[in-house]
């Protein structure tokens, strides 16, 4: 089964963009660019058509479009197999439904490690062209956490169309959810902002902050480390970021599992 | 005994006012029989089968496939579906499908084995455009991609939910022909469904005729030929309630 997900998300034209928008960043920065060694030698500086371009606010935008990408591309995959036309072909093989869930999150990681390491390639690419060595720290980073932030979207998106069958709508109401988790890592502003100051608020807020996985949570390990290297890595808040996935994968997986086809 | 049912019941909304209510007393099918479940349009027909396939959860009663519960997994390995509706990747060639599909079976193939498999069906078939799409097939040729999927691995029963759906008589003719050269090698079992009765006239073996959720009836061949003398007038017998138009 997991080389049947695999199979699709490979098929899947949406999905081609990813490394599509990395060839594209390495060919325009190499014809219209360049890049150089950061003086600290932590890391490297590329400009494009004369202009500097900071090295952390490049890497942000890349890893935000691979993940509306991602977002937009990854469940179709998911949505088609859990249609009745398409999960009683699967079913039947037979594959009981809680093999379905789980290899279809191993195929998921493993298109997006995949995926992930060829962006990685690209880039290591991109500066070796240029003579300049591609941050070790940087390519871990990506390799690790990269895959980790789309699966912590995909779990909110695959228990939304597990309940609800649209494609649409899975996306959209995970997409946002798992968005929204940026808020609980900032309760107290936010709290301040509105005027909200009743404990029970605050108490609901951790409490959510928990059941919604937290996209935003491994966002800030890999903002952290990219700036400031593997010491900057927080532990608390990495096994908060696992912690708040737990909850949405065990009810979908208990969900799909009560699902008739 | 290839497939036994007994007490199965099955109760789900259609509609907010309608209530369907599946009740199969008792359903038997023996090994090496060529079994169709007959009925009217929304008679409960593939409900049935996807109660023995585990898409659907009975409410209550006992099926057994070859012996073992069909929840077993061991059991249903050896069973192959053909949906009514279903849904390939759209995608993928016949071939991509074909080889994707047959890797998820526990008894699955290498890949030249699967190779060898698909060429044979393509020739027992007639297709020539197992390179082809399936999003740029037609009903018919969709519909025998689909039959191929099925036959793809050496399984004892098959259950078939309306597989002439959108063929043509030489494409049907070349899949019966088919059917009954692995009935014969392998002593298979087939479990069809359909509404179209002259595509099972000469074929079946055993004939059960479901109405509102129920068995009303079953009867073998022999039995239909000597009381009706064709399958056409033994569904007719117990389906067409109107009175003849006189003019």
């Amino acid at each position: 089964m997991i080389r049947f997900t695999i199979r699709t998300l490979l098929k899947n034209k949406t999905l081609w963009a990813w490394p599509g928008i990395f060839i594209l960043f390495v060919v325009a920065v190499t014809i219209w660019g360049g890049v150089s060694a950061d003086p600290s030698g932590y890391s490297y500086a590329i400009n494009l058509g004369g202009l500097p371009l900071p090295t952390g606010i490049v890497i942000n935008q890349l890893v935000s479009i691979t993940i509306l990408i991602a977002i937009i591309g990854i469940p179709t995959h998911f949505s088609e197999n859990i249609k009745p036309e398409r999960a009683s072909l699967l079913l039947s093989k037979p594959i009981s439904r809680s093999e379905l869930f789980v290899s279809d999150f191993a195929g998921v990681y493993t298109f997006c490690f995949a995926y992930t390491v060829i962006s990685v390639l690209l880039l290591t690419l991109l500066t070796a062209v240029h003579g300049v060595l591609f941050p070790f720290h940087h390519a871990v980073v990506m390799i690790v956490f990269l895959p980790l932030i789309l699966i912590s979207y995909y779990i909110t998106i695959v228990l939304f169309l597990i309940l609800t069958n649209s494609y649409l709508g899975g996306v959209i109401l995970g997409y946002f959810l798992a968005g929204f988790s940026s808020l609980f890592l900032n309760v107290d502003p936010f709290l301040q902002m509105f005027g909200l100051t009743d404990t029970w608020f605050e108490t609901l807020l951790n409490i959510l902050a928990y059941l919604i996985p937290s996209a935003e949570g491994f966002q800030q390990i890999m903002g952290h480390i990219f700036s400031s290297g593997f010491s900057s890595l927080d532990g608390s808040l990495l096994a908060f970021a696992f912690a708040s996935c737990v909850p949405f994968s065990l009810l979908g997986f208990y969900l799909l599992r009560k699902k008739q086809f | 005994m290839i497939l036994q049912a007994n007490n199965v019941s099955k109760t789900f909304k259609k509609s907010k006012a309608d209530t369907f209510h599946l009740n199969i007393d008792h359903l038997e099918i023996q090994d090496g029989s060529f079994a169709a479940i007959l009925g009217p349009n929304g008679s409960g027909k593939s409900t049935f089968l996807k109660i023995i396939l585990d898409l659907l959860y009975a409410d209550s009663g006992h099926i057994s496939l070859m012996d073992k519960n069909h929840k077993d997994k061991v059991s249903r390995a050896n069973v192959s579906y053909l949906p009514e509706n279903y849904s390939f990747p759209e995608d993928f060639t016949i071939r991509e499908m074909l080889h994707a599909f047959a890797d998820l079976k526990r008894s699955a193939l290498n890949v030249g084995k699967i190779d060898h498999k698909i060429n044979k069906l393509a020739n027992a078939f007639n297709v020539s455009y197992l390179n082809k799409k399936m999003k740029n097939l037609s009903k018919g040729m969709r519909q025998t991609a689909a039959l191929m999927h099925t036959f793809l691995a050496d399984d004892q029963f098959y259950i078939l939910d309306e597989p002439f759906n959108g063929l043509d008589a030489v494409q049907k003719k070349a899949i019966m022909d088919y059917i009954f050269t692995i009935q014969k090698e392998r002593n298979i079992s087939i479990l069809i469904t359909t509404h179209i009765l002259s595509d099972i006239d000469k074929t079946c073996d055993t004939l059960f005729l479901i109405n509102d959720g129920r068995i009303i009836n079953s009867a073998t061949k022999n039995e239909i030929q000597d009381q009706f003398g064709s399958v056409e007038d033994y569904y007719l017998n117990y389906f067409d309630t109107k009175d003849p138009v006189i003019s």
